[in-house]
């Protein structure tokens, strides 16, 4: 594969042109994010596709994996040539005059992301394989704060996606990973993007940037917890959850001085008896940062196993012998649960740590969220009663009544972000009356007869970015 | 097939079934269940390592997943059923790793109902199939008012569940199957749940029981419109939805005065046609009141794709279906493929019809609220039409909630959203703008004309005209789908 902009920029005009983006997909073919390559919807999908040229001619090559014939192919990528993108290896034209392409390109918000094929109902052939914008991925790019940097370095960087996001407001950004293969699909997607700014480094984790500091680091690495080492961007190979433990202590390291912020996904083992949070807690001590904690689940060892090794499930014997191996594993380890979710770090702050179940998928407003969350531990505990504080703009609150005689009975009140990151509390009738008093110019001291057995219930709604300090 | 001759042997199985808890709780609790069971072959495995080597382990083996066991394990898990006689009844065969189960068993709403094998995700591999409780079962069982009875009906009863939960509040069920295997199957069932005033008879549709009136007849028919005939319990005779119409004029003509008919059905209407329009005709003139909920129209690849999803394994059989379907659909001049409910009320007088656009998701049991659509739309119809609703004295049914979602800016709380739903039995909302909010909230039972005045006070004349203009169909609405009911 060749990162050539002669031919990969007249690719992106054919795509701009042709409108290939995600919204368009959905609205034009109305089966947003079914478009795979499984061929057991290939009937279905081929007939919505129909004839809706050049758009079709697009999903068939770059989301369905099928071939098409030469000069169709020829109109649809025009002003690109194919025979420069079959140079280039993106594409391959075959006997008979038909053409298919070697990579899944999927379309991101406004960007393009070339990876290799997926399919849901066959696990990747290549120990290399580049995995596409998944699920997580994408939850990492919501995650990420969107405030202008100088520099940042993506870890483990796979299609390059992170780094793509992040080349839009840091004007240098180093991509690195330990994968040759990623490294090319990275300078591909950078280029077909128009992208100048991603360096590309070879080697694990942080070795290709040892001794440099950027603003933000970001980190989508393989931090499945189990037995295998059959994917590169699935396994560690090292045992339990130490190697993500590795990773996250050595992120302040990498960070600028001066308020760089570290985001990482990680799973982790925690026990029944202790708070999810404990183990990550410790990982996080003595970094000399401010630390988030954001939880999406915990599973059980047997229900961790199954939806990892879900796209077994149609070859009976391996999907019971992974099963199997991976509980076998668990059980050598003592592992009780397994959370999912993702530690933020900022360096310089006083060693402050917030943790918060965030059981929903964040929106894209989440960066935000992040930062404000963070900001949340400079308010001093002692301060909080007097400071002014607000309902953030993007707070809702959600009730459930019913009314009597005129009479509204609330059953419910829950106070949440959205657009971001979906945190929530239940508020009670005073807590309810609280919010709106501080919200309406007044002081908790102010407004609660007993401040300090009110302070608890305050603070975590300011930890939780629910209450702002006010202006 | 299950015998129906050894009765004794068809109690000691149900002795067996209680002594292992094989319910609806144990399945739940033991596989971490948060739905209903379903055999996706994907949990197969995980099921395999929650369940123990107990007697429930061993039959959720056998009769929920499907799978052989040793013969010593099942006998011990069968007493006081003997292996043997299980054999001679036809719900065990022996198996290359012992024995199987020839019968799925699955506990719900208080029975166990005994059906064909289910196939996980392939297509059945037999004409005369008997399915179990899928999810049209469970929407129909919810919207069936429960109230006693002397007669119930259910036409094409499968695997006679309807019939034994009629059973269960009238004086005696029928359940007729044109499949001989379902008679069968049904009443393996009633034995199987000591259900002693439920009837079974071998025919089509209503000939089994020409001349006879129901106080209730309930019906899940095969709805689907296709060119196919593969499958008793899919696919309908006749072309297009000239089963549905016939099922719905004769399920009329055999109600008693007052008794409902529950049908689920499937029609076909023209794109530009209201979705009520072909159902309205098959109903005119049949002596019933008609509660319409329409669940979702869709078009005909839409439709094709999600009922031939089974075959996708296969990928030629799967667009070959697809193929076969839209062009009978061409061939027919098919636009749009709906399905719902058509609920009948038998009563004298002129009768009206009424149809509601809804969601019909997974709800609770709902048919009282069935029960007070129909009371709701009488109340309506005595009413009349125009201003006469004015002297109504109406309330938000008791079981409502609002649901709503506000905002506050500068310590003013502003409400963004609003909506209307019962607690429990129907699952559907109505949106509820500023205007309407108020207006419910002000609906206190006293003369609607009253409540309105209070709500334009100080108004000017026009906007207390326009204020009546859009308050009457909104109350109009809260009372058709049973979100406000007459003041006591």
């Amino acid at each position: 594969m060749k990162a050539d902009p002669a031919t990969l920029g007249p690719l992106r005009e054919a795509l701009a042109a042709a409108d290939y983006s995600e919204a368009r997909l959905a609205e034009r073919f109305g089966i947003q994010g079914a478009l795979s390559p499984d061929e057991r919807e290939r009937p279905f999908h081929l007939r919505v596709l129909g004839d809706a040229r050049p758009l079709s001619t697009l999903v068939r090559l770059f989301l369905l994996a099928l071939d098409v014939g030469r000069d169709e192919a020829a109109a649809a990528l025009a002003p690109a040539s194919l025979e420069s993108l079959a140079a280039g290896g993106l594409l391959e034209l075959g006997d008979g005059g038909r053409v298919c392409s070697t990579l899944a390109l999927h379309p991101v918000a406004d960007l393009y992301v070339a990876s290799d094929w997926e399919r849901e109902d066959r696990a990747p052939e290549r120990r290399d394989h580049v995995l596409g914008p998944s699920a997580p991925s994408r939850s990492l790019v919501a995650l990420t704060p969107r405030e202008p940097v100088r520099s940042a370095l993506d870890v483990g960087t796979g299609c390059g996606l992170q780094a793509l996001e992040t080349a839009r407001h840091a004007p240098r950004v180093v991509a690195a990973d330990v994968n040759p293969r990623a490294l090319e699909l990275t300078r591909l997607n950078a280029v077909l993007n128009g992208l100048e700014n991603v360096e590309t480094r070879e080697g694990s984790l942080f070795d290709p940037v040892e001794g440099e500091r950027f603003d933000l680091v970001v980190c989508n690495p393989p931090y499945v917890v189990s037995p295998e080492t059959a994917y590169v961007f699935r396994d560690s190979g090292l045992p339990g959850d130490s190697f993500c433990e590795a990773l996250v202590r050595r992120v302040p390291r990498f960070l600028s001085a001066d308020g760089g912020i570290g985001l990482a996904l990680v799973s982790w083992v925690h026990c029944t008896a202790e708070d999810w949070s404990a183990p990550l807690r410790r990982w996080v001590d003595g970094s000399g940062c401010d630390a988030l904690l954001i939880r999406r689940h915990s599973l059980d060892p047997l229900a961790y196993a199954a939806a990892w090794n879900r796209i077994l499930a149609l070859e009976p014997d391996a999907y019971e012998a992974a099963l199997a191996r991976w509980l076998a594993y668990y059980e050598e380890l003592r592992v009780e649960l397994i959370g999912w979710g993702a530690v933020v770090l900022r360096r310089g702050g006083r060693g402050a740590v917030t943790a918060v179940d965030v059981p929903g998928e964040p929106e894209s407003g989440a960066g935000a969220h992040v930062s404000r969350l963070l900001d949340a531990h400079r308010l001093a505990d002692g301060a909080l009663l007097d400071t002014r504080l607000a309902l953030p703009d993007d707070h809702r609150i959600e009730q459930a009544l019913a009314l009597r005689n005129g009479q509204a009975t609330v059953e419910q009140s829950v106070l949440r972000l959205v657009g971001g990151l979906p945190v929530e509390a239940r508020l009670d009738l005073q807590a309810l009356q609280l919010v709106a008093e501080l919200d309406a110019g007044r002081t908790a001291r102010e407004v609660l007869s007993d401040p300090e057995a009110g302070l608890p219930a305050l603070r975590q709604l300011v930890e939780l970015g629910l209450l702002v300090p006010a202006g | 097939m299950p015998a129906t001759d050894d009765a004794e042997g068809i109690d000691l199985l149900r002795a067996a079934l209680d002594r292992a808890g094989y319910t609806v709780e144990t399945i739940r609790d033991t596989l971490g269940l948060v739905g209903p069971f379903s055999r996706d072959p994907h949990d197969v495995p995980v099921y395999l390592r929650l369940l123990r080597g107990d007697a429930f382990g061993t039959l959720a083996r056998l009769f929920l997943l499907g799978l052989q066991v040793d013969a010593d394990a099942a006998r011990g898990a069968l007493a006081p059923l003997e292996l043997e006689r299980a054999e001679r009844m036809g719900v065990f065969a022996p198996a290359a790793d012992g024995v199987e189960a020839t019968i799925d068993l699955l506990p719900w709403n208080g029975l166990r109902i005994a059906s064909d094998l289910a196939a996980s995700d392939l297509p059945p591999t037999r004409e005369d199939y008997v399915i179990g409780v899928h999810p049209p079962t469970v929407t129909l069982a919810e919207l069936t008012p429960r109230r006693a009875a002397r007669a119930a009906l259910d036409v094409g009863t499968g695997s006679g569940v309807q019939a034994l939960l009629a059973a269960a509040h009238c004086e005696r069920a029928v359940g007729t199957d044109v499949n001989p295997r379902a008679v069968e199957f049904a009443r393996f069932n009633a034995r199987l749940n000591g259900v002693a005033n439920a009837e079974f008879r071998s025919g089509d549709l209503f000939e089994p029981v020409a001349g006879e009136r129901f106080d209730l007849i309930v019906c899940n028919p095969p709805y689907v419109i296709s060119p196919e005939s593969a499958y008793a319990f899919r696919d309908g005779p006749g072309r297009a939805d000239a089963f549905c119409e016939e099922l719905v004029r004769r399920s009329a003509a055999q109600l008693a005065d007052g008794g409902y008919a529950i049908l689920l059905v499937g029609w076909v209407h023209g794109r530009e046609e209201p979705w009520s329009a072909p159902v309205r005709s098959w109903v005119e003139g049949s002596g019933c009141d008609a509660i319409v909920l329409h669940t979702a129209s869709q078009d005909p690849l839409s439709y094709a794709a999600s009922w031939n999803k089974a075959l996708r394994w296969d990928r030629l059989a799967y667009a070959s279906a697809i193929e076969r379907w839209l062009d009978y659909d061409r061939e027919l001049g098919i636009e749009a493929l709906a399905w719902g409910v058509v609920c009948l009320r038998r009563r004298g007088g002129s009768n009206w019809f009424a149809g509601h656009s809804v969601g019909l998701g997974r709800m609770d049991a709902a048919g009282h609220h069935v029960e007070r659509m129909f009371e709701t739309h009488d109340y309506l119809e005595r009413l009349g039409g125009g201003q006469t609703l004015l002297s109504a004295r109406v309330v938000l049914a008791p079981d409502h909630r609002i649901d709503q979602t506000l905002a506050v800016e500068d310590g003013e709380r502003v409400v963004e959203r609003a909506a209307l739903r019962l607690a429990g039995g129907f699952n559907f909302e109505l949106e509820l703008n500023e205007n309407a909010l108020e207006l419910v909230s002000r609906l206190d039972g006293s003369p609607l004309a009253d409540v309105l005045d209070a709500m334009g006070d100080g108004a000017t004349a026009a906007a207390r005209r326009e204020l009546v203009e859009t308050a009457l169909p909104m109350v109009r609405a809260l009372l058709a789908l049973g979100f406000a009911v007459p003041a006591e």
